[in-house]
Formats: structure tokens, sequence, C-alpha cells
């Protein structure tokens, strides 16, 4: 809850580095075999920064049960490797509260494998605590184990922070875990639009591009409108993609039977399916290209948020139109049996969409377009299942960042509008 | 049941009718009550008083820059009286802020800096739709709406408004971020809550020690003064032992709560049954001057930290001994209170509090004293209540700031027992 780390760290820890003292390197050497733990399997990632090198895997559901012996998975517990090898002078220690600020304990896990069994023994624990990640490498040694952290299914993305003296060490990760059908996976990127339908645009040419754009998703048949195309973002399909981790939205998984069923049950029993399906929009004439959700309380409090890739190029990358929408609870509708009631304050869910991505430092540009159309609080417009939304009706631009970029950088690009200083009020 | 003759059979059907009438009855009761409750509810909204509104006289205020702001938090009966509904009961605290822009560009407060997590304005409002008529219920939705407080500033505004945010007991401790073309303005609250009374707040530190029994050791004298000091606290008689005092925090009292707050640990009441056991560890003849909580979001689990001031001073600062745990859950959430286990890695637990206050930005500087004696997993202690522990036998001496410190700024102290005792191998 407390401020964004500073990433400004390399600078400072080169010029520190430069200052190491020599001497305070503790030999370690031939006393690392007891600490090395050997990978799940080989998907490793590998990320080097000036003296250390870390890499990671994630063993899949079936890989952690073929580990440990028991589906760990199932009990929201998911093993995270990691190796760090420290090609420095000087002691490092890693961060696993960096990784997840609520990661199990070796002895945890064990105690939540035997159902927490009344019978706590420490022994019994051993294997565990064996295959730990260890906090400190010395000087010139590799370290290596596992961190058990919470589940994240489709895409793992984590940080692994590790810090010496006078310097830190951030780095982000993003692991495919295999298990779930993905919806982005689906889709045909390349062959989306053809060479001569693609358009580069300058600043001139993107504003106008979307404020022409239609000013709400459509029905399937394309008759009627429903929730306000609301947001617009600049960036790669990777880019994308890690920007919204990073801040911890979810993927989506594609409708089939199991994940409807799974569906199904979590709304039932409020539980946690976080990577549920989530209904088609369409605009182009087709469902969303991409659907992201962020949960927060229950199944019942959570954001949808989904986008479609236009033709448009800006400064090389693609340009997405996209609508965002707060679920703030249950409604029972003839059309779908369940839907969610929605907040009608859509640019209050656009504004807290801003500050999600600049907090996660995944955003390095913001400007405005109209094209919506601006709908009082008193008359406010329907969506396709029927729920109440108004707004100053303004689209936000957001310009991703793939690598991490300052809050206090982002970049404020004049595209002719911005929201009101105080936002339209209800009468009176 | 047995049926001899039809008659008897007949018998039962007609009394398996009735039984399903009267069922029926008793539904038809129920649906009618709930429909009252829920859709037939006339209850109108009435906005509040002005004297409904008397908490905003106990705001702080801070200054950074051009920019000022106040804030205050309504305790659960305030909000009652300023909306006629509980929010406290939904888990949901509103925060009432007044922003003054005095600088010459217009600036943005982000919400999301008081609480990633925060309730919308509608989404309180949807909560409480049953509690209302039509008319009541667009009347609650347009006052929240209109009630917000704005993110939007321009120069030389004041604007105040509400922000809902997830409850907290004890004071509320959360950043107000505000973001100008060219700068930030960044602040950090603890506000006080009434009615809430946290344990410490009982202790007179003033008086705790002679003032000749207080003992002076710069850092460097820290070392040899751990090692022959009390390795654990004792029961209530001082004859059994309890936990490893595994903890040493150095820092003003102002810092050490500052941390604890930036570390999103939860303060309690000494009458706080939740913290009865933690309070039969005694150091000194008394229990602990302060018990600290801090949840796991995803379940019952807990980290407790216990704190006594020492007779201790190092560099003229007060020096705290500290005990962390880690309690997991019973086996069921019918026994999880009871049935509570204690994470014998100990370690694991001191580490992570390391880290709590790294991340927090609160560690100026963090070294490792030994004292208390090692114990390997496989032989393992047990407390005076049979709670077993192992340790490497090191005490963590975490050194806190009450000002912001970076990542990368933590001195650590080498006083080269990390090798010799194998901590974090």
């Amino acid at each position: 809850m407390i401020r964004s780390i500073k990433i400004a760290l390399p600078l400072t820890a080169l010029l520190l580095l430069a200052l190491l003292s020599p001497g305070a390197a503790y030999a370690a050497d031939g006393e690392d075999s007891a600490a090395d733990v050997p990978p799940p399997n080989d998907r490793t990632f590998v990320n080097s920064l000036r003296d250390v090198r870390v890499t990671t895997a994630v063993p899949s559901a079936a890989e952690a049960e073929r580990l440990f012996g028991v589906r760990l998975y199932d009990r929201n517990i998911q093993p995270v490797w990691i190796r760090i090898e420290n090609l420095g002078d000087e002691e490092l220690w890693f961060l696993p509260v960096g990784l997840d600020e609520s990661y199990f304990t070796p002895i945890e896990t064990s105690y939540r494998r035997h159902g927490r069994s009344p019978i706590l023994n420490p022994v019994t624990s051993r294997d565990y605590y064996g295959k730990r990640m260890r906090l400190r490498v010395a000087a010139g040694s590799s370290r290596s184990g596992y961190v058990f952290t919470r589940v994240d299914q489709g895409t793992k993305s984590f940080n692994v922070d590790i810090v010496g003296p006078d310097v830190a060490y951030q780095m982000t990760f993003f692991i495919p875990v295999p298990g779930l059908r993905l919806d982005h996976y689906n889709v045909d990127w390349k062959n989306l639009y053809s060479e001569d339908e693609l358009v580069e645009v300058d600043r001139a040419g993107l504003v106008e591009g979307l404020r022409s754009m239609p000013c709400c998703v459509f029905d399937k048949a394309g008759k009627n409108t429903g929730d306000p195309l609301n947001i617009a973002v600049v960036g790669e399909v990777r880019e994308v993609y890690h920007a919204f981790m990073r801040a911890g939205w979810d993927e989506t998984e594609t409708i089939y039977a199991w994940s409807l069923w799974k569906t199904m049950t979590s709304a039932l029993s409020s539980s946690e399916y976080r990577y549920s399906p989530v209904s088609a929009l369409y605009v182009f004439g087709r469902a969303q290209d991409a659907a992201l959700q962020k949960a927060r309380g229950s199944i019942h409090q959570r954001n949808h948020l989904r986008l479609w890739l236009t033709p448009m190029r800006y400064q090389g990358k693609p340009v997405w139109i996209g609508q965002i929408s707060r679920d703030i609870g249950v409604r029972f509708t003839w059309k779908t049996i369940t839907t969610h009631k929605i907040d009608p304050d859509v640019d209050e869910t656009r504004e807290y969409l801003v500050e999600d991505l600049a907090y996660a430092q995944s955003l390095a540009g913001l400007g405005y377009v109209d094209g919506v159309g601006r709908v009082d609080f008193e008359q406010p417009r329907g969506n396709l299942t029927g729920d109440p939304w108004f707004s100053d009706g303004l689209r936000a631009v957001l310009f991703l960042s793939g690598e991490p970029s300052d809050i206090s950088e982002i970049d404020l690009i004049d595209l002719g509008f911005w929201p009101e200083t105080e936002p339209s009020r209800a009468q009176q | 049941m047995r049926h001899d003759n039809p008659a008897s059979r007949y018998a039962d059907r007609a009394i398996t009718t009735v039984r399903y009438r009267r069922a029926s009855r008793r539904w038809l009761l129920l649906l009618a009550a709930v429909l009252l409750a829920a859709g037939c509810s006339t209850r109108a909204f009435i906005p509040p008083s002005e004297s409904a509104t008397a908490f905003t006289q106990r705001a702080v205020t801070q200054t950074e820059g051009g920019v000022t702001v106040s804030a205050a938090v309504p305790s659960a009966e305030e909000v009652k009286a300023l909306l006629g509904v509980d929010l406290y009961k939904n888990d949901i605290q509103p925060v009432w802020l007044r922003a003054e822009n005095n600088s010459d560009k217009q600036v943005r407060l982000a919400l999301w800096s008081l609480d990633p997590d925060y309730f919308s304005p509608m989404e309180v409002a949807w909560n409480y739709r049953h509690q209302f008529g039509s008319e009541g219920r667009r009347d609650l939705e347009r006052w929240l709406y209109e009630s917000q407080m704005p993110r939007r500033i321009a120069p030389g505004k004041s604007l105040s408004g509400f922000v809902f945010t997830h409850r907290s007991d004890g004071t509320k401790g959360f950043n107000v971020d505000l973001y100008g073309s060219d700068r930030s303005y960044n602040f950090t609250f603890f506000v006080p809550l009434p009615g809430f009374r946290p344990d410490y707040m009982d202790v007179s530190f003033k008086t705790l020690y002679q003032p000749d029994a207080i003992r002076d050791v710069d850092l460097d004298g820290l070392g040899d003064l751990m090692e022959s000091f009390d390795c654990c606290s004792t029961d209530a008689s001082g004859e059994l032992q309890g936990d490893p005092i595994n903890i040493v925090l150095v820092g003003t009292p102002l810092a050490i709560r500052r941390a604890l707050l930036r570390g999103a640990w939860q303060e309690t009441r000494k009458d706080d049954p939740e913290t009865a056991v933690a309070r039969t560890n005694y150091f000194d003849g008394r229990p602990p001057d302060g018990v600290f909580l801090k949840s796991r979001p995803d379940g019952d689990e807990r980290k407790q930290l216990r704190l006594w001031m020492a007779p201790i001073r190092v560099d003229g600062q007060p020096l705290w001994l500290g005990q962390i745990s880690y309690n997991m859950s019973g086996v069921s959430w019918l026994f999880a209170r009871d049935q509570y286990k204690i994470d014998p890695d100990i370690d694991d637990a001191r580490m992570f509090l390391v880290q709590n206050f790294w991340y927090s930005q609160s560690l100026s500087g963090r070294g490792f004293v030994a004292g208390v004696p090692a114990v390997s997993i496989d032989s393992p202690v047990a407390n005076f209540e049979g709670h077993e522990y192992f340790t490497d036998g090191l005490r963590s001496v975490l050194v806190l700031s009450e000002s912001p410190v970076g990542l990368d700024e933590t001195e650590l102290f080498d006083w080269g027992l990390e090798e010799k005792f194998g901590v974090g191998q």
C-alpha cells in the first residue's frame, strides 16, 4: 500500500559497484551442492543484469504433482524454481516477498499437503524444506530452489528482486504455464488485417481515427449497441499482455465445456475462477480479439476489459480500441440467466484503469479523445443486458510500455481533449 | 413406516399433502418477507445533516510544495449517522479528503494510492439497494456520486469528498499521491480512529525503566551485548521458556509505528481475545508492550509480532525486543481458531519481517547478532505452549527510519556471523 519502490536503480547500482570494497567476499566454493535443486522442466527463462544471472522455471500442475507427489495447485500452491548466480564479489540477498508477498513457507506447504493434520512434525517437512530457495547467495556462488507462491494460471508474471550493499537488481519474468486454453492463442494476429488494410497514422491521424470509431460495442447481429468503447491502447500484442499482467490482470480461457462448468460452479459458490471466459461483444463485425479480467473480492467483483485490434498503427505499433467495465454485483436476466451488474459510472472505471496501469509502471503516455458522446447521469443509456451507464464521452488513449516506466514520468499527450477538472455532477 | 392396510396408506398421503401445503404456505410467507425486505422497501434516503459531518473537524493536515491535503476517517457510528447505513459491516471504510491546490498547475489525485481495490461510489450504493425504496436508492446513489473525492484539481481550487476504502481496524494508515505535470506530491497519513485504543497506549514508556538502569551502546557494541542477552521470553511465572527473541528493532517510537503501519501490520487491543495467547509471553516480568498482526489476504493464517521496549539505547535510540511467529490455521474453518499451528521454521518469519520493512521503505540498516541457541530441524525444541521450533540461532537487527528509504539504500552491516551460522542457507 505504500509508494511504489524506486526503479531508477541501475545507474546508482553501476556507480556503487565501482565503489565496492574488495576482500568482503566469502569463500564459499565447493559448498554449493547442498543447495542446488535441479529445474522442474526445460522451459527455463534466463535474465542477466550486470553481475547477476537469474534462471527461472514454473512447473505446470501435472509437473508439480509429479515433483512433490501431491496436487499442490489444488491447494493454491504453485512452486516457482529459481537459480541465482552471483558473479560479483559481494554477498547478495534474494527477497521472495517481491515474488509473492503472501508466499507459502516450505513447512506450511507440507502442512497444507497433509490436509492440515493436527500433528505438525517438522521432520516430515524436510523434503519441502530442503528444496526451498535460499535467500543468501555468497559472492561467486549460485543457489537454486523453490519459492511456494499462490497459483497463477496461463502466464505466471513475477519479479525477482535481489539486493546487496548499495545495489538492487530487479527483473520481471513472464512464464507460460501449460494447462489453460487461453483465448488469445486462438487469434491469428498476423492475418487479422492484410498488408493493404494496415495504415500508419501520425498524431492527427490517430486522433481522427479514434474519434470516428463506433461509440459502443455491438451485438452479434450488429443491430444493438452496448457498453461504450472508452479506452484505446497503443502497443504490441506482447507489450499489451505484459503491461496488464504486471498490474495483476489475468488472461481468459476460451469458451468450452470445461471452462463454462468452472465458471458456473464458481458463480454459485462465490469462489474464484480468475480465468473465466467472457461473453462475446462485437466491433468490426467480430468478437473481441483479447479479453482480460482482474479479480477483486469475489467473482461478482471484478473488472472486465475487451480489446479489438484496429487497422491503424502509430509509430509502428498496433492501435487497439476497447471497453472496460467494473462488475459490482450479480443480477438475473432472461437472456443469459446470470449476468453481472456493471458500474454505471464508466468514467470512474476508466480512470481506475489509468491509475492501475500507472502504478504497475506500465503506462508511458496518456491522452484523451472523444467519440463516445456525452451521456448524462439523469438520462443513462443501456448496454446489451440492460445495465445503465453514463459518461463524459471521452476515450482514454493509453500508450503502454513493455519496460517498467516510472509513474512520475508519464507523458501527458495532448490529443485535443481532457476530462473536466470537476466531473459533471448531477444537477445540484 | 409399515403400510398394513390401504387406509393407513391414504392417511399417510393425506398427512404428506398437508405437510406440503404447510410448507408451501411457509414458502409464500418467506417469499413475501423477502420481497418486502428487497424490492418493496419504501425507505427514503435522508441526506446527512450538518452535525453528521462533525468528524471532519478531526482532520489531519499536511502540506507539500503548494499542495495541502487534509484527511479524516469517520468511525462506524459516525458513518451510520451520516448515511443511515452500516458501511463498516460490509468492510467499507470511507476516508474524507480535502485537497487544496495552490500550485500553478492542475494536479491529479490518484484514488488508487489510498487503496488499489477501493470501492466505487455506485458499488457502495449497490450494496445497500435493498434497504431503500426506488426513490431512496436513487437519492443514495446520487449523494455518493456527488460526494466522491474528485480526481482533478485546478490551480487555486480546494475540493473535498470521500474515497471508499477497505476497512482496517485501529489507526488507519494510507498514502495520498497527487501528480502535477512536472512533479508529484506524496503524503502518508496515519489517522487514529475514535473508540479504538491500541495496547501500547497503556504502556508508560517514559517510566518503564529508571534512567540509571538503561545501558547505552553503539551499533558495534550491540553484537556482544545481545549474545549474552536473554534468549527467550518466559511464561508469567518466569520459569518456563517461551519463543526465542529473534528480532531487535532500533528506532524512535514514531519510526517503529510508521514502519509497522507502512508494512500493513494491524494494531491490537489489550483485551483482544485473538491475542490472549500472545500475551502469555513475558519479558522482564511483563507481557508484550505491543502485539501486532498481519493476515494473509486469502486465509486465516497470520504473522504475529510481539514487542517489548528494552533497557538499552543504541546510539541514543531505543531498542525493542521482538518475537515473530507464523500462525497457520487448523484443519477446518470450524476449528481454525483453536487448532492453529505455529510454523516451526521461525527463521522464515524473521526473514519475512526483514523484507516487509525493506519493501515498505522503512529499513535504513540490517544486520545479524547471536544469542539464541541454534536448533536443528531434526530435533526441534518446544516452547511452554508445546509448539515446536528450530532456528539458525541468529537475531535480526533492524534499524528503522521515520522517512522512506529506497530498496538499495539499506545499509547491510557486516558483523561476520552470516557465514558462521549459515543464515539464509
